[in-house]
């Protein structure tokens, strides 16, 4: 498992298929942004109550031993794995009871999270937060769809951003939650629609529980949405359209 | 399972393997897994100059001769909060750099550099260096860059 890793994961060449070339890039003069309709954001607490924080305890004791119970084959540990399991169960029912937020706090959360979404417009705010990257840092002239039809037609390429998950992630009873926002980018001929270049990028910002992420109407969640998109807006110009790639090369 | 490739990768600090890395190679401190020690709480960090002997040898399309305006940027992040930048500056012409404000003590750092260029009337950069991954997508802030600690 571990070669497996080392050779197949960690250490593995990177899979980008069409890397962009010095011709490429010479050729570009013009860009539309569009984003592709997403999915759908997931801003749900881990738990919705007491009630699903004591199913969800009870379920992690009864995993955690037969865990456990799956490496014993004395005698002695066959038996504590047939006796054993009620008290974790009722263990870990009672720590998820204690753990989990109140379910009007959770929904009065999950509230403040849909208002925050909605008034930041993540994925509208990326594509112009793109839009200004490529403005502010390339020679690229930017074709809005908003100025006319015929403009965005203008565009020989077009850069197709794909949120594909959006929201807090996290797993357990109250778990410290992170703002994930994964987007792929493809940067399409407007001539044949060929993909040009295609790249992922993961945002993974800092972790903290449902209840400090709802705080003042749900303002920390909205700040790191704004963050990603600037965060990822720039990294992602910064890899399509500024980084040197050589004829012959693999990336510099 | 990148959790699991992030504490393989500091379990093989001080292994002596080499390091797949990318982007330019750090002089100072040197390209480890894991976070040498710095002997300033100011370090000077060094890295190998663009371009690179790598970069002439593949040259075909004579871009080399085209480049012009060759300077750094430099970042630096603290390890245990990747989201803090505590430290970055741009346009730098040498190769070396001392930081200008004193880090904290005792604390692991992540640092990354990159080459900024002018190449056809366009600006250019060279990819962060950092820890060389097989990873499709990439993390931003990525947490594969090279580290030390402050004394």
């Amino acid at each position: 498992m571990l070669g497996a890793l080392v050779l197949g994961c960690s250490w593995g060449p990177a899979r980008r298929p069409l890397p962009s070339s010095e011709a490429l890039h010479a050729s570009i003069e013009s860009v539309a942004v569009v984003s592709i309709a997403g999915v759908h954001p997931s801003l749900e607490g881990p738990t919705s109550g007491r009630g699903h924080g004591a199913g969800k305890g009870a379920l992690y004791g009864f995993v955690a031993l037969t865990e456990e119970g799956s490496h014993v084959s004395d005698p002695i540990g066959v038996l504590a794995y047939f006796v054993l399991p009620p008290v974790f169960v009722v263990v870990g029912g009672v720590a998820g009871f204690v753990m989990a937020e109140p379910a009007e706090l959770v929904e009065r959360v999950e509230e403040s999270l849909a208002r925050a979404y909605d008034a930041t417009a993540p994925v509208e705010r990326l594509r112009r937060c793109v839009e200004a990257e490529i403005a502010r840092s390339t020679p690229l002239v930017v074709e809005r769809d908003t100025e006319s039809q015929e403009a965005e037609s203008a565009a020989e390429v077009q850069l197709e951003l794909f949120v594909s998950a959006i929201g807090l992630d996290g797993n357990g009873v109250d778990p410290p939650l992170a703002v994930r926002l994964d987007v792929t980018a493809r940067l399409r001929s407007r001539a044949d629609g060929a993909v040009l270049h295609e790249l992922e990028l993961r945002w993974r910002g800092g972790r903290q529980r449902l209840r400090a992420w709802g705080e003042d109407d749900a303002a920390p969640f909205a700040r790191e949405l704004r963050r990603a998109c600037a965060a990822l807006a720039a990294e992602l110009v910064s890899e399509l359209f500024l980084l040197y790639l050589p004829a012959n090369g693999v990336g510099t | 399972m990148k959790r699991f490739a992030l504490v393989l990768v500091a379990a093989l600090s001080g292994c002596g393997l080499p390091v797949m890395r990318k982007g330019l190679a750090p002089v100072s401190p040197p390209a480890v897994y894991g976070f040498p020690k710095v002997d300033s709480l100011r370090p000077t960090l060094a890295w190998e100059a663009f371009p690179r002997p790598a970069d002439r040898d593949r040259d075909s399309a004579g871009d080399l001769e085209r480049m012009s305006d060759i300077r750094y940027d430099l970042r630096i992040r603290r390890a245990e909060h990747p989201l803090d930048l505590v430290y970055s500056v741009e346009d730098l012409r040498a190769t070396s750099h001392r930081v200008s404000e004193r880090l904290a003590s005792d604390t692991t750092y992540r640092w990354a550099v990159r080459a900024r260029f002018e190449l056809d009337g366009a600006t250019r950069v060279t990819a962060w260096n950092g820890l060389k991954t097989g990873w499709r997508s990439t993390v931003v802030p990525s947490p594969y860059r090279f580290g030390f600690r402050t004394p």
